[in-house]
């Protein structure tokens, strides 16, 4: 388990410094280390066999949690351990905290990023699930000093795929101010505690002054097509109240149109059984957390 | 330490392990961390495939990289390397024992299986020219099943065996088959006329054990000394023999060091190991240092897996709750076979020896057959082949009770073996200890009456609870008349103990531990048989040039054998040490009238006459002038210590379980233990293995597995795939105690830990069958949702 031979290794101080580094590289033989708890497995393994890493962990301006009148702006190489411990991130954010707290262990933790995870968008992954259920922007830059902003639908592709070109780098993923009312939640489960999602459920609702949800979106984990957008439940939570029956109602109208696969960790049958089982917990936390309890 | 006050309760002291503070600190010295000047570096090249004939192996691209120094294949060692098996590696049972040399040589049996070894500069660039060693296969159908290996028109894994059963053994009623078909006659007749019969089929995945220091070893040639091997190994003295064989190097050339940090064994480095006398030989022809370190990668498919058996068991019960006979045949699916000492089927021959576990039974009809199939072969893994079984046998107990209409608590106690010694319906010699008392120690933990009540008060609240029993007869070390004719190694443990003048004490041991603590222990043993404290005890163990033989760590044989020959050794030394000191007091005194205590020798005839251990040990090193008639000069003693039957330890499972109906998850709400574990040396240490073991065991059942896919391709080399309990996973361990001390030993002590896990997947499924009985309610949920 040692890497192929990589002829340069860059720890550039800046984002345009990293740009630069890239831009020096044919397609495909350079890429980012963004914290490394999943490429230097694919590279120890010889799955990635790249010329030059261009290692992140020194661009401070990629670091950091910033919060400006409601809105929220989660620099790429914010670390999963420092979104766990921000605990502004409640109600509208509630699953950013949810699935940062319990992915792999403390050193993965220690060392893992936001920006790393949602750019190699592996199936088996929590932050890719969350930042489509939370509706997040993705910010991307270019060597050519351009950017432009993603929406999460648009960026997220299919397994280990998505939008971002090689070229570019993941500068931060945002949100506005949610509206008034707001809550997420996620979970997962897999076999042993925080292993790897066998399948995730994020929620994210907006309830009028009624109570009645205005606004859902509902996004999964650990299927094999990738993250991905459960419109049949978002419809049928849209208008109801949050109670037991109709959050049921909605997972039930999930599990039954999603497609599921079997393998070693569950078959088809039973992730469909967890999309029910732990939607339902996420949905009724959503909806507590917009109440404001 | 200054707890202690007298120097004898360092026997039973809850001490903190000596080895920690290096290990913890990273300090620790591993096989890994050793350098030789000059040292290379080996990558093996593995198998793609399950089953498949070698039709070419192109080396030449990677021969010709920069920084490779050598590649061999399996061509190389045909003619140099004697193949396996060789007497020293060989059980004496009678098998099908497949030849092999340490790399594959016309076909390869089993997805990982090493085809080339490249040697190179650095592990870097090994790797990269591994990749280009291009290997041209056949592919040959693949044995995946082991009972359809078993039928005549199997593909054969070993084609010069004719037959891809590896061992087949009757082990009830005698040594004819005409006494065992009369005793298998006799236990029909029981069933026939038995009030309860169950008749189920097990089956036990394949799982075992992942060290979290795979294996490794390191080779050093040189003309004058031969060869000097440093293996992350359990049994370095017999590793020792099995190189000086095969590779035809005179004995007194060959010298093998075990670290003496390892980390952790459970059986994995106690098997011969095909790579260890490839790098050898390497070595040797190079004559250069080569180290091979194991990837997790190659850990997971080489070793550690063991388990994989089908159990059909079926126990006859009287209407009173008498378990009156038990019949078993398992097939065990034995994967290729090809490591020494255990040929995959050493472990289920034992499995299948302890089957009958603490019951009285009339009668018993135990058969084995084992199967090569293209899988890695089974290797030894904690609580060494009687997982299956005695998941089995205490499963069906459990639906014994449930048919009798009776607690399994009570089942069992009513049918314990009452009092020992004992010869279980297998022959296996149960030396000493009361099963009684333990397990009515594990119940007063217990209140069972309350907990039925509160079963059923959950039940209408809609929650499942469920508890579940199991208990375990375990080895206490493994004897000479059991360990020669399984492994054909003797059972003795040997110690030798070293004065210096300084009153500072050596322990040489053979054997080669990988974290238990011996250091630890021994100290204490040591401290307290000298009045001295641990402090001034320095343990070495595993280096073949400087210990007494020993057949290695297995089996549960520190606290039962090592110690015994270390307190040997130490009444030898104190035996002369106040011979000579009466001697100089000018009395008539001999040991039994001294105490050595808190670094003083105590004349208890006259507590005036008293003199400081370290003056005395140095006048007898040192000044070995005006002894008595007879003596000689100095303070070293080997001791061997073998008992003369058997010995065994004991435990007692309880768990409690909450099913989720919904999910079908389960927690674990307790799980309470009963052990006896003979005289306690370090409580501390006592625990961990108790610990330790609980663990494996819930994680070997609950979550880890290693899977082979239609192909026989290992789908399960890496830990996203193979899993393993963390500590989130698992409960509070209530570990309590009833020992009874091994009056078989000089201390007491019984040696405890490694068939420890065994009876945790029996107490584990019982409570989930019994939060779900009657039926399982998830499957109802699920038929009633359609």
């Amino acid at each position: 388990m040692y890497p192929s031979v990589i002829e340069e290794y860059l720890r550039p101080g800046s984002v345009s410094e990293a740009l630069a580094a890239i831009a020096r590289y044919d397609e495909g033989e350079a890429m980012f280390l963004a914290g490394g708890q999943s490429a230097m497995q694919a590279m120890k393994s010889r799955m990635l066999r790249p010329q030059c890493v261009v290692d992140l962990q020194d661009v401070a301006e990629l670091r950091g949690i910033a919060r400006d009148d409601g809105a929220l702006r989660i620099g790429a190489m914010t670390r999963y351990v420092d979104i766990a411990s921000e605990t502004t991130l409640d109600g509208a954010f509630g699953a950013l905290r949810d699935a940062a707290a319990h992915v792999g262990d403390r050193q993965v933790r220690n060392r893992g990023t936001i920006g790393g995870s949602v750019c190699w968008n592996y199936v088996a992954s929590c932050m890719p699930a969350v930042v489509l259920g939370l509706g997040g922007t993705l910010e991307l830059a270019a060597a050519d000093g351009s950017t432009r902003r993603l929406e999460a639908d648009d960026f997220f592709l299919g397994p280990l795929e998505t939008a971002r070109r090689e070229d570019e780098i993941l500068l931060a993923v945002s949100w506005p101010a949610p509206a008034a009312r707001s809550g997420s939640a996620y979970k997962k489960w897999g076999l042993v505690r925080d292993a790897l999602p066998v399948v995730g459920v994020c929620v994210t609702v907006t309830l009028g002054s009624d109570g009645n949800c205005t606004q859902a979106r509902v996004a999964l984990s650990g299927l094999a097509g990738g993250c991905q957008r459960a419109p049949a439940g978002e419809d049928l939570l849209r208008g109801c109240n949050g109670d037991a029956d109709a959050i049921e109602r909605a997972m039930a109208a999930i599990a039954d149109s999603v497609e599921t696969h079997s393998d070693m960790s569950a078959d088809a049958d039973y992730r469909r059984q967890l999309i029910r089982s732990i939607g339902g917990e996420v949905a009724a936390t959503a909806f507590a957390r917009a109440r404001g309890g | 330490m200054s707890a202690v006050e007298n120097s004898a309760d360092w026997l039973g002291a809850r001490l903190a392990r000596k080895e920690d503070l290096r290990l913890v600190t990273g300090q620790g010295r591993y096989l890994a961390d050793i350098v030789l000047p000059g040292m290379l570096h080996a990558v093996f090249v593995r198998s793609e495939y399950a089953h498949a004939r070698i039709t070419g192996i192109d080396t030449s691209e990677a021969a010709a990289m920069p920084g490779v120094v050598a590649i061999f294949t399996g061509a190389d060692f045909k003619d140099t390397v004697k193949p396996m098996p060789q007497p020293v590696v060989k059980p004496n049972l009678p098998a099908r024992y497949p030849t092999f040399w340490p790399l594959a040589i016309e076909k390869v049996k089993f997805h990982g299986e090493p085809l080339a070894v490249v040697i190179a500069r650095d592990k870097y660039v090994a790797e990269d020219a591994a990749e280009c060693v291009y290997v041209d296969y056949e592919e040959l159908p693949v044995v995946r099943d082991p009972e359809q290996a078993l039928t005549a028109d199997s593909p054969l894994v070993h084609e010069e065996d004719g037959s891809n059963e590896i061992f087949a053994m009757t082990l009830t009623g005698g040594e004819t088959p005409e006494e065992q078909a009369a005793n298998a006659a006799a236990v029909e007749e029981i069933f026939q006329r038995a009030d309860v019969v169950v008749a189920e089929r097990f089956r036990c995945h394949r799982t075992g054990i992942t060290p979290m220091e795979p294996r490794g070893v390191l080779c050093d040639w040189n003309d004058s000394d031969g060869l000097t091997a440093w293996i992350t190994t359990q049994r370095p003295h017999i590793d020792r023999l099995a190189l000086s064989d095969l590779l035809e190097i005179p004995a007194e050339q060959v010298r093998v060091v075990a670290p003496r940090d390892q980390g952790g064994g459970f059986g994995v480095k106690a098997p011969f190991y095909r790579e260890n006398l490839a790098i050898a030989y390497a070595a040797r022809a190079l004559r250069r240092p080569v180290r091979w370190v194991e990837s997790r990668y190659e850990s997971l498919m080489n070793v550690g897996q063991e388990r994989d058996q089908i159990n059909d068991l079926e126990i006859a019960a009287s209407k009173d709750g008498k378990l009156l006979a038990v019949r078993n045949r398992g097939v065990a699916d034995n994967g290729v076979g090809t490591i020494g000492v255990y040929w995959g089927f050493v472990m289920p021959f034992l499995g299948a020896v302890e089957l009958p576990n603490a019951y009285t039974w009339e009668r018993g009809d135990v058969s084995l057959r084992c199967a090569t199939t293209n899988k890695a072969a089974l290797t030894p893994s904690r609580a060494f082949g009687h997982f299956p079984t005695r998941f089995a046998l205490e499963r069906a107990i459990d639906m014994v009770a449930h048919k009798l209409d009776m607690e399994p608590a009570e089942l069992r106690r009513r049918n314990l073996v009452p009092s020992l010694p004992y010869t279980s319906v297998t022959g296996e010699y149960y030396d000493s200890g009361d099963f009684v008392k333990v397990w009515d120690n594990l119940m007063a933990q217990v209140d069972l009456p309350a907990f039925r009540a509160e079963q059923a008060r959950a039940r209408e609240e809609g929650r499942y609870l469920g508890i579940g029993f199991a208990c375990g007869v375990e080895l206490s070390g493994v004897a000479s008349e059991l360990l020669v004719p399984m492994e054909n190694q003797p059972g003795y443990g040997a110690a030798t103990v070293r004065l210096d003048p300084r009153g500072k004490v050596y322990v040489f041991g053979g054997d080669a531990p990988g974290g238990q603590g011996h250091e630890t222990t021994t100290a204490q043993v040591v401290a307290a048989l000298f009045g001295i404290r641990p402090s001034d005890v320095v343990v070495t163990t595993g280096d073949t040039g400087t210990t007494p033989f020993g057949s290695g760590s297995i089996g549960a044989r520190a606290g039962s054998y090592f110690v015994s020959a270390v307190a040997k050794a130490c009444a030898e030394l104190k035996d002369k040490i106040t011979r000579i000191l009466a001697h100089d007091l000018q009395i008539e005194a001999s040991v039994q009238h001294f105490e050595f205590t808190n670094g003083e020798i105590v004349y208890l005839g006259d507590a005036a006459k008293r003199k400081p251990f370290t003056e005395v040990v140095e006048r007898i090193i040192m000044f070995p002038i005006n002894l008595p008639e007879d003596e000689v000069g100095g303070l070293e003693h080997t001791a061997f210590f073998e008992a003369a039957k058997p010995m065994i330890c004991f435990n007692a499972d309880c768990c409690i379980v909450e099913v989720d109906v919904e999910s079908g998850n389960f927690s674990i709400k307790r799980w309470v233990t009963s052990e006896d574990v003979g005289t306690v040396i370090n409580p501390n240490i006592v625990d961990g293995q108790m610990h330790g073991a609980i663990v494996q065991g819930l994680s070997n059942a609950m979550f880890e597995e290693f899977v082979y896919d239609e192909q026989g391709q290992q789908m399960s080399a890496d830990f996203e795939h193979y899993k393993l309990a963390t500590a989130a996973d698992v409960p509070d361990i209530e570990i309590t105690y009833a020992p009874t001390p091994c009056p078989h030993t000089p201390l007491g002590t019984r040696g405890i830990g490694e068939g420890r896990p065994s009876s945790v997947p029996g107490a584990l499924s019982n409570a989930v069958c019994d939060a779900l009985r009657p039926g399982s309610v998830w499957q109802k949920i699920r038929e009633a949702r359609g």
